[in-house]
């Protein structure tokens, strides 16, 4: 009895650790991505020193901010000024636990996975928040609020967007909605959906052009404004975390997740997980691109993008699907 | 799906409802346009009801209920909205409340109360209350730039909102010892041994009785009336009361039908708290809008009365009563929205001295509502009173007669000083003639109504038993 | 079933200590906290019923969305927690006996629940081969459809009704209009003339 909860617990937390080390050595070589292809853009060569190719950049950095001070301000609550980190990164990793690398490849299976990951992601938001009130400071306070305020609009238009997949797929388990994607990935029926989504994961993740909690010319990079060392370096790599999740759920959406773009001869012979690899890598040059091209956005103008633009799009569109796959018998079981 | 054309009132209001927002939305100050369709609205669901009236069909798996009795109250609800809506026009505009949600609001109540009366299950029971309250929640602080309206507003909300919460956990308990919401259900498995069963019962009735005031639970009654704005309160004391009344002769005689000696207990009580009360508490006040709250109270108790006889008679000299009872709101509420000196409008009692002098007609009309409320023969208001003292008396409960009879009297007392004012009194200065179209056909429908009643009786009992007899 | 036992007692004990956090909590900051923790542990709670879709619900739209607003509102207002705690002892009395009552209550009606259990009727619609989310679907969309659409409507009172009560439409503001602003042309605003020599340019206005 005993031996066999033992068992449990032992093969479960080797499974875990065998997502989550991978992920953790991802986000950090993302990062690196991230900057080279911010120099790439701007004529630059970004992060090349430290190891081949400055592949080792961002250990670097962490190492730095192991070593860096904790400073916590003196008016800080600081229950909450520790938690907020904590709370970012934890759940930034806590929803890879759901992502299926391949058909039989995953920590866990529920049923009712997208929700999870959409619970998941939509708690996001504490970090911020707690962060911003704990840090008893103006302009944390108010980057968290725009970034509460932020996440919670456009969260609204993520979820009309994953109703557009979940009625063509029939179920919510994730490892049913990428089957559902063997003969044609949602991207290309769903397109304006996939647009939709993309735009509203950068607002999700505060990446620019929507990074206004941390706009660094008016909140001094708002919520993040009081932490150091290791907590913001925490706080830096949740987000990157963050990041590569979207990229994941996006790639899992819209882009058939493991499943090769031709299934023949030389694409179907490469291991599922590597194909999911890719996808997530390409999505995130995509938003590495768009922070270095696109200029940030004014608030009001991101409020009206999220509920005045996306809301009504997306609501049509779930009507059209709905109404598409009625007429034409489509609906599955 | 075969069955839904007999929700198509509902359905036409809910669709109506999405198109006067739209109006309102994409139209400027469209306040009367959309005033106007909702009353046209109006105008064409009632013949939508009446076409339904003499059926009795049970809809979504026995969960919605159109027969006679809805169909009736359904015909009431809409009548008196219209009027509310029709006689306070002018008040509306004087008072800077025209926005278009105000008919919007008032058609959403209606589609709320639509449901109270037809619904045959508790969720549905739930949301048509909630449904109802939250527009008149909203209603009620619609003057918001009015430190009394807000106030009505948050103390409507808060209690109504903790009167919901006590309702829910009600239907909590009836929900989990017997297995269903669904009325019918509810009533096969009811069974009087059971103590949770029995609370869940009280606290369902308590939620119930809080949205037609009714002693204890008409403490937000006096300060919502005064605060709202008059056009408000008018709306308040008509058709809101019609929805809860239904809703009560529908859960009591259908799901708790079986455990009847239960319940009459308990609406006794509520009912002669009710009459005593709102007869008391009535003769120290100075708003008219007051005295018309603690005025509404002490009919409900009246009401009330009725339904605690577990009688045919009862149930339908009830529905007869709330029927009348909002016939003379109407009169009232029309002759409260005279009163107006120098274009502002009053709500004293006092201000009413002099109104024979200005105004001989209204002061007339006014006088026939108040006799009529006081139950004075031969008014329509007596024959309220002597329908529901008949049937409480046949049903062996002579002291609720009695103690009826009693705060009749008292009543009668503070509707009496109200006409010593108008005719008696000093003149004050004159009060403004009365310009609005709505105020003076409404008055004088309703006294015409009231007046002439004892003529012939007969019409109106003839459909309320046809509407009764489907409950029991 | 030792382990599910442990963990639903674990859930169990931090729902009701979280909720009695909320209401013992001088920070209202930290009372919203507990709540969020409370909604977790009962979405948790729900997810161990077997009711999974519920449980997410809770955690998507309570924790998710419902709470982040709540905590908004309460961070931005300066409550003064001493001024609202001095009343506090007298409403004392009043509140335990609310408590009792519903404590009582609830004692009640376990105890009728464990003394007959042939009476809890069971006719439930859940189908248990299948997942919860298809039974809710299930009825929802068929015998429930009216209660469904009626919710809605709830909803878009509250809508209005939030609308109507707060907003104001102030006449001083500039507002940006983006389709005009981008559908300027060049001509609509740039007017080339010739100018003359020692005449100058007359510009009306």
């Amino acid at each position: 009895m005993m031996s066999e909860y033992l068992n449990i617990i032992l093969f479960d937390s080797l499974k875990i650790l065998a997502l989550l080390i991978p992920v953790l050595i991802a986000v950090a070589l993302i990062v690196w991505v991230d900057r080279r292809v911010w120099g790439l853009v701007q004529l630059r060569k970004g992060p090349n020193v430290v190891g081949p190719f400055g592949l080792f950049q961002t250990v670097a950095d962490a190492l730095k901010y192991i070593f860096k001070e904790i400073i916590i301000p003196a008016g800080a609550n600081k229950i909450i000024f520790i938690l907020a980190p904590v709370v970012t990164m934890s759940l930034a990793l806590l929803a890879w636990a759901v992502i299926p690398f391949g058909e039989n490849l995953y920590v866990t299976n529920i049923n009712v996975g997208i929700l999870y990951l959409f619970a998941v992601s939509s708690l996001g938001v504490y970090g911020i928040i707690m962060a911003g009130w704990a840090s008893n400071s103006k302009y944390p306070f108010l980057g968290a609020l725009r970034s509460a305020a932020q996440m919670v609009s456009y969260e609204v238009s993520i979820g009309l967007v994953i109703i557009n997949v979940l009625l063509c797929v029939g179920s919510l388990n994730l490892v049913d909605i990428v089957i559902a994607q063997k003969n044609i990935w949602f991207a290309i029926p769903l397109f304006p959906m996939f647009v939709i989504f993309f735009i509203s994961a950068l607002a999700e993740t505060n990446r620019p052009p929507f990074d206004l909690p941390e706009a660094e010319a008016e909140l001094v990079s708002g919520y993040q404004t009081e932490y150091s060392g290791m907590m913001y370096a925490l706080f830096w790599l949740g987000e990157y975390a963050n990041i590569l999740l979207m990229c994941a759920l996006g790639s899992i959406l819209f882009l058939g997740g493991w499943l090769s773009p031709l299934d023949i001869a030389p694409f179907n012979l490469i291991p599922s997980p590597i194909w999911l690899i890719l996808k997530i890598l390409l999505l995130f040059i995509l938003f590495a691109l768009v922070k270095a091209i696109v200029p940030r956005y004014r608030y009001d103008q991101l409020m009206r993008l999220g509920w005045k633009v996306f809301l009504p799009l997306s609501l049509f569109w779930v009507v059209l699907t709905s109404g598409f796959l009625f007429y034409f018998d489509l609906l599955p079981n | 799906m075969e069955n839904i054309n007999f929700i198509y009132p509902e359905i036409f209001i809910a669709i109506s409802i999405l198109g006067l927002l739209m109006v309102g939305v994409f139209k400027t100050n469209s306040f009367n346009l959309v005033t106007k369709l909702t009353s046209f609205m109006f105008l064409i669901t009632i013949p939508i009801v009446f076409l339904n009236s003499t059926v009795s069909m049970k809809l979504f798996s026995n969960n919605y209920i159109v027969d006679e009795l809805s169909s009736f109250l359904k015909i009431l609800i809409l009548g008196s909205s219209a009027f509310a809506l029709f006689f306070t026009d002018q008040y509306i505009k004087k008072n800077k409340l025209d926005k278009f949600e105000y008919p919007v609001l008032i058609t959403t109540a209606i589609l709320g109360m639509f449901v109270m009366v037809s619904s045959n299950n508790l969720i549905g029971l739930y949301l048509g209350i909630e449904l109802q309250s939250l527009s008149l929640y909203v209603l009620a602080s619609l003057n918001r730039d009015s430190t009394k309206s807000t106030e009505a507003g948050v103390k409507y909300f808060v209690l109504g909102a903790l009167s919901s919460g006590l309702l829910l956990y009600g239907c909590s308990l009836v929900y989990g010892f017997t297995g269903s919401t669904n009325y019918y259900v509810i009533a096969e498995n009811f069974s009087a041994d059971n103590i949770a069963l029995l609370f869940g019962l009280v606290f369902i009735l308590i939620g119930l009785a809080f949205k037609i005031s009714a002693v204890p639970f008409h403490m937000w009654t006096p300060d919502v009336y005064e605060g709202a704005p008059t056009s408000v309160t008018a709306f308040f004391a008509l058709a809101p009361k019609v929805a809860g009344f239904g809703a009560i002769i529908r859960i009591l005689y259908i799901a708790f039908g079986n455990v009847f000696d239960e319940w009459q207990s308990i609406l006794i009580f509520i009912s002669v708290a009710s009459m005593i009360l709102g007869a008391v508490a009535a003769i120290g006040q100075t708003n008219i809008k007051r005295l018309m709250a603690y005025s509404s109270i002490s009919h409900m108790g009246y009401g009330l009365a009725g339904l605690a006889t577990g009688i045919n008679e009862g149930v339908t000299a009830s529905v007869i009563y709330i029927f009348l009872y909002v016939v003379m709101n109407i009169g009232s509420f029309a002759c409260i929205l005279i009163m107006k000196r120098k274009d502002i409008y009053l709500e004293n009692i006092r201000d009413l001295s002099g109104l024979s002098k200005n105004h001989p007609l209204v002061a007339f009309c006014l006088t026939v509502m108040l006799f009529s409320l006081a139950g004075i023969p031969p008014l329509a208001g007596f024959f309220a009173k002597f329908y529901i003292f008949m049937a409480v008396v046949k049903a062996d409960l002579i002291i609720l007669a009695v103690i009826g009879l009693v705060t009749s009297v008292i009543s009668a007392f503070y509707y009496l000083r109200i006409i010593k004012i108008m005719y008696f009194d000093p003149e004050q200065e004159k009060f403004d003639p009365i310009s609005s179209k709505g105020v003076k056909i409404s008055l004088a429908l309703s006294t015409l109504l009231i007046l002439f009643y004892f003529l012939n009786p007969s019409i109106l009992n003839f459909f309320v038993n046809l509407a009764s007899k489907s409950v029991q | 079933m030792l382990a599910h036992s442990i963990i639903f007692y674990f859930f169990s004990f931090i729902t009701i200590a979280s909720s009695l956090m909320v209401i013992a909590s001088k920070n209202t900051v930290h009372a919203v906290f507990f709540l969020i923790l409370d909604f977790v542990s009962i979405s948790s709670l729900f997810i161990m019923l077997g009711a999974e879709f519920l449980g997410m619900l809770t955690l998507i739209v309570y924790v998710g969305a419902v709470a982040v607003l709540f905590l908004f509102v309460v961070m931005m207002i300066n409550v003064n927690f001493s001024e609202l705690k001095s009343g506090f002892l007298e409403y004392i009395p009043f509140g335990l006996l609310i408590g009792l009552v519903i404590l009582l209550e609830l004692g009640m009606m376990i105890a009728t629940w464990k003394y007959k259990p042939d009476f809890v009727v069971s006719n439930s619609i859940v189908n248990k081969t299948i997942t919860n989310t298809e039974s809710l679907g299930l009825v929802i969309y068929t015998d429930y459809i009216f209660f469904f659409q009626l919710s809605g409507f709830i909803l878009l009172v509250a809508m209005i009704g939030a609308i109507v009560l707060t907003f104001r439409r102030k006449e001083s503001l500039r507002r940006q209009d983006i389709t005009t602003q981008v559908s300027r042309e060049r001509t609509d605003s740039v007017e080339l003339i010739e100018v003359k020599q020692s005449e100058g340019v007359k510009i009306n206005d």
